[in-house]
Order: C-alpha cells, then structure tokens, then sequence
C-alpha cells in the first residue's frame, strides 16, 4: 500500500522525532510513504486566523501536488495539519464559489485540483487499512508493564467526521496499545484540549490545560503519556518544569508520539525512533523489552 | 450615523452573511458550549454562549476590544457537543479574520505570515535540517517553497 505523506513544518522542527518514527514504522509494516514534493505550511494558525481563504489556497497547492503525484491517500500525522488541509478538501467540494477561486489561484501557479486524495491521519490509516491484529502480528516485542494515557487531543477526532471513532471517547490507539501488550490507562480527559497555539498568545491559560492534563495521567499511574500531535507533546512534554514549579508537585512525565511504543513493539531501533530528542526521557530499562 | 457605529454595522452584517454566520439564529442559548469549553473552565471571561448572544445582538466592537476572541483554542468541543450545530470556533474564525483585516491581529500572528510569506513554511529549511532528512532516507527540500501564485486573495484586500 502506498501513501502521500504530508510532515508539514512542525516535523521538521519539534516533531522531529516523530517524523522518524513515521518513516521508520511505515518501512517496518512494508507501507509506501511518498513525500509531497516541495510541500508548503498547510495554512493552519496564522492565515486560518488572519485571512481563512489565503489558508485555503494555500493548503490547496498541497492537495494538488500529491494529485499530480498519484501515490494515493495523503497520510498527515500533525493533528492542525489534518484538519486544515481535510476541512480544505470538504470546503472545496461542498463549494463551487470558492472551488473556482482556488482554482483560479492553482492555475496561477501552474496546477489543478479534482479533490481525488482524502486527507488522513496515520492513526486512523494504520488501524483501519491493517489493522490492529495484523500489526500485532508483526510485533517483535511486548510492551509489558508500560502503562500508556493515550492523548488524542482534539483536532484529529473533531470536527471533520471521517475517523470511525467515538468523538468523545475514542479507543484506537488504547486498543493498539492493549494489542502490543501495555497496560491499559483509563484516562478520562483523551480528548480535551492541550491549549495548542495558547501557548504562545496566553501562556498562563496554556499552563493551566496542560497542567490538568498531566495532573490526570500522575493519577491514573501512567508511566508515560502517548500522543499523536506534534503541538500537543511540544506543550505537553515542554512545560512541565514550569508547571511542576507552579504546581509544587513533580509532574514529569515523559510524553511520547504513537509511533514510537509502536516502532519498538515492531524491533526498530529507539535512535531510529528518535526517543534520543526528548527531554523527558523514557528510562533506559523501559527500552528493555522482552521478544515475542 | 458616527463613524464608528457605521463600522459596527458593517462588520455585523459581514459577519452575518458569513457560512457560520448564516447558522447562529439557530442557537437557543442552552450554553452547552460554555459548559464544556476547556478555556471557559480556566477563564469565565471567554464564554462562547456569550460571544454568540453578542454577534447576534451587533455587538461585534466590543468583542475585539476585550480580546477575547483571541483565547479559543479552536478545539472544536463547542461545536462537537451543541444540540444545533452551531458552536463558537467556526464564527471566531471568522471574527478573527474580520478583526485582523483591521489591523487588530497579535505580533505573533503577524511574525508567523512573514516567515510563511518568506520560506512558505513556519520555519526556514536550512542545510542542517537536509542533512537530517538524507539520513532519513528523505530528499532535499528547497528552503523555499514558493507559495506566492497563491496569494493573490491577500493581495486584494491590501
């Protein structure tokens, strides 16, 4: 099976480790990820704030780029990447006034649009194209006694409808991690808020989403937090000094992307992974992981 | 009619006429929105059932003058949970468009379209960076990638 992949610009930052982990595990499961070539910000934050059209335009040159590529689906793993550029596809789908406009735009710098490529996240793409049985199947190792509070955030399940899951309790990536052999969490705010861009405009309402968040999983004694956004561990995993010192309580917690228990369930190498960039690190006898 | 409540009347109407704007009347003020919102919970003074009460009496200004628009965190919640499938994040799009089209947008905001308007990223693809990608097994990205053609929209309201 082959993908578009779409890293967008926080993967070539913060996210680092887990465009590693992406292209690593991707490779591990026999899966084709094709890079949009010369791929543009999605239009997310700024210009979706500022001037939502030029958002749509802009996010509409990469649609059409993986169209002219032709290697199927567009896999997108920043959550407020996936949301932009699907919300883009829909809007221009549902209307043709502003279709014609895009196109306009498009033409000007040389490309067309039919909307072919559904915009996805490789969440929803691992677990429903493979499937959860399928990827256990090719696990090396097991994750015993680690303990996950999977984080899902809040743009990959709302509001564009096209993950089948629960809105407000989705299990998927639980159910993964339940397969490749973690402890389940229970870990009731999954979907709330981690305050994305607030950290920048309002720090003080940033600090406080994310300090409920990592309040929860020190409750419900996960031993890591398991995400699948690069904002959402960027503000997870890089606060938690500040918050930790505000809150006069250690909340360190390491804050993990998806890809990366999955990669070393399925034998890839932790610096493959890119689990070196943290700055919470998974303890190093976390890595030791007994074989299938 | 001041110049200022004829700028008020306009926005209203924009705003109005707006997709999400088309969708306000229905909301019957039952608050789900405000109740479930997380920034709510932290700061009562962003409340989206008051925000909708305020767009739908044309009182837009007063809005931009306090700020508050500026606090959603676009998390959708307000949208997923309302019973009319209003919710508050699609018109604070839109009053933050309106807002930023006069000028009132934070530095932040302002800082990111430059650099997008200069590389047609967030960041700068620098040597460093292709290096890492190589090893990867990715290709070279140019440090640039020319989004210009495609704001023309922008241009037009300049």
């Amino acid at each position: 099976m082959d993908y578009a992949y779409y890293p967008g610009c926080s993967l070539e930052s913060t996210g680092v480790s887990y465009h590693k982990s992406i292209v690593e595990v991707f490779r591990a499961l026999g899966l084709g990820l094709h890079e949009i070539e010369d791929w543009n910000c999605c239009g997310a934050t700024a210009y979706m704030s500022v001037k939502e059209t030029v958002s749509f335009a802009i996010s509409a040159r990469n649609l059409a780029i993986a169209e002219r590529m032709g290697k199927g689906d567009i896999v997108a793993p920043c959550s407020a990447c996936y949301l932009v550029l699907a919300k883009t596809r829909r809007f221009l789908m549902e209307r043709p006034e502003l279709k014609s406009k895009v196109d306009e735009a498009l033409a000007a710098a040389g490309l067309t649009l039919k909307c072919k490529c559904a915009v996805r996240h490789p969440l929803e793409v691992l677990v429903s194209d493979l499937g959860i049985e399928a990827i256990a199947a090719k696990a090396k190792r097991r994750l015993t006694g680690h303990r996950y509070a999977c984080y899902y955030g809040c743009q990959m399940v709302r509001p564009e409808r096209y993950f089948e899951e629960d809105r407000e309790f989705p299990m998927a990536m639980d159910d993964l991690m339940a397969a490749l052999g973690a402890e389940e969490v229970e870990f009731p705010l999954k979907v709330r808020c981690c305050g994305a861009s607030q950290m920048v405009t309002n720090e003080e309402v940033g600090l406080d989403l994310v300090q409920s968040l990592l309040e929860c999983a020190h409750a419900r004694g996960a031993s890591a937090i398991v995400t699948t956004c690069p904002m959402c561990q960027y503000n997870l995993e890089l606060y938690q000094d500040k918050i930790s010192s505000r809150a006069g309580k250690d909340l360190h917690i390491p804050v993990l992307y998806f890809t990366q228990p999955l990669g070393l369930a399925l034998g890839c190498d932790p610096q493959a992974l890119g689990l070196q960039h943290h700055t919470v690190p998974l303890p190093q006898e976390a890595l030791i992981l007994e074989e299938v | 009619m001041s110049e200022s409540s004829e700028f008020a009347e306009d926005l209203h109407r924009k705003i109005l006429e707006t997709e999400a704007g088309r969708d306000l009347p229905r909301c019957f003020a039952c608050g789900t929105c405000s109740s479930g919102c997380p920034v709510h919970e932290q700061r009562p003074e962003f409340d989206p059932r008051k925000i909708i009460r305020s767009v739908l009496m044309g009182l837009e200004s007063e809005l931009f003058d306090s700020g508050v628009i500026w606090l959603c965190s676009t998390c959708y919640t307000c949208l997923e949970r309302c019973p009319q499938e209003v919710g508050c994040a699609q018109i604070i799009t839109e009053l933050r468009n309106a807002a930023a089209a006069d000028g009132r947008a934070p530095e932040a905001f302002r800082m990111q379209m430059e650099a997008l308007r200069q590389f047609g990223r967030v960041y700068e693809i620098e040597d460093f960076d292709n290096r890492r990608r190589q090893k990867m097994g990715l290709a070279v990205l140019d440090s640039h990638a020319n989004i210009e053609p495609l704001l023309t929209d922008e241009r037009e309201g300049e």
